[in-house]
């Protein structure tokens, strides 16, 4: 190695270089990502509304079918509890994300409407955490002996505990749960910024009566 | 923030900082821009790198990359620009030593290529996988780096001497002793 290098070698690693002062760096940096998540959230519910309008398209195309049909059940969701609530770890990019598993009943014929209008509250006063489904987000019809499966991005949980989900129809029934002692809950993240509730996923399980479950 | 992330940004910022600046030939702005972008890059992958060896010059490669990735963006931006825009982007570096002088006044990829090379301890072959180029194309960037700062120095001596991949294989756990 010549002369010139070994004096390159020494200056790259420990030259006096002059180095800015970014004194902000670490907020620029949290700000940031708060909103590379913010995009991310809006382009997973634009990307919903496209499959959303696509289909609703595609049904007016088809014509629909002209036989008169009977007249549709009552909706209702009386008789809709929530059967559980889990936090999925979730890897790489996509976070930590709250499952519910909502249970139609065993009777009647009401038919539960879950979708836009649905809303979703984790606990309660200054840390709770609440969306309401919007437009666009699937529909599906929960009837009687069928299960919901509702899946949410949850990225940060600042309050003290597992806290209890509680979810509203849009007929105004409602249904609550309290997470269970052992969640692996999402990290606080920053306090004064909580994560908003992403829609991820909505689709029916037929439940049969030996205890299995069918995708619907 | 994941707490763990902010002591990390915490922690590294000044490193990062200053290896901006020597990639950009004391560009300071660049240099924070790239520094932030950087961090960001290394949150949105935190799982990961939090567990990865040598976080500084994985850090650094990340860094490297962006900047070049941009380098070229920009390159295109000043020769589309106005020649009287780009008559004011030639403004005098500050001089702080004739081989910081010196480097700055290296095109881009030259510097890149030295940078990697004498901070990374990196062989050709590793320099080529960050800069998206050829093996043969660091080689001869590597050359005519040295020649010119040989020349901007006012010195005289042989070409850089860059270690293939078997020289590579042997080195192991220098590359954060500096930091």
């Amino acid at each position: 190695m010549s002369d010139l290098e070994k004096q390159l070698r020494a200056f790259v690693r420990e030259g006096d270089i002059p180095v800015p002062h970014v004194p902000d760096l670490a907020a620029r940096v949290a700000g940031a990502q708060r909103r590379h998540r913010q995009r991310r959230v809006a382009g997973v519910a634009a990307a919903v509304c496209v499959v959303a309008g696509a289909g609703v398209v595609g049904t007016m195309l088809r014509g629909g079918d002209s036989t008169p049909q009977p007249a549709a059940p009552t909706p209702s969701c009386a008789g809709v509890t929530l059967r559980s609530a889990g936090v999925s770890t979730g890897l790489g990019e996509a976070g930590p994300t709250l499952v519910l598993t909502l249970g139609g009943g065993t009777g009647g014929d009401a038919r539960c409407p879950i979708g836009p209008g649905t809303r979703i509250d984790i606990g309660a006063g200054v840390e709770a955490l609440t969306t309401t489904l919007a437009p666009g987000t699937p529909r599906v019809r929960l009837h009687p002996g069928q299960d919901a499966l509702l899946e949410l991005t949850w990225a940060t949980w600042c309050g003290d505990g597992p806290p209890r989900v509680r979810v509203t129809f849009s007929t105004g029934d409602a249904t609550t749960l309290d997470l269970p002692a052992d969640t692996a809950l999402p990290d606080c993240g920053d306090p004064s910024a909580p994560a908003p509730l992403g829609f991820v996923a909505l689709r029916t399980i037929d439940v049969h009566p030996g205890g299995t479950a069918g995708s619907g | 923030m994941d707490a763990d992330f902010a002591d990390f940004v915490a922690a590294k910022q000044n490193g990062l900082l200053r290896y901006g600046m020597l990639l950009t030939g004391g560009d300071p702005h660049t240099a924070a821009d790239l520094a932030q972008e950087t961090f960001l890059r290394l949150g949105r992958r935190w799982r990961h790198v939090r567990d990865v060896e040598h976080q500084d010059a994985y850090a650094r490669r990340t860094m490297t990359r962006l900047w070049w990735s941009r380098s070229k963006r920009d390159r295109r931006d000043v020769l589309l620009a106005e020649p009287e825009d780009r008559a004011t982007s030639d403004a005098e570096p500050a001089w702080t030593s004739d081989l910081w002088a010196a480097l700055q006044q290296l095109p881009p990829r030259q510097r890149a290529v030295l940078v990697l090379r004498y901070y990374e301890d990196c062989s050709e072959k590793e320099i080529a996988e960050v800069l998206a180029c050829r093996p043969g194309t660091v080689k001869s960037q590597a050359s005519r780096g040295m020649t010119t700062l040989r020349r901007l120095m006012g010195v005289d001596d042989g070409d850089p001497v860059i270690p293939d991949d078997s020289d590579a294989a042997g080195r192991t756990g220098g590359r954060s002793a500096h930091e």
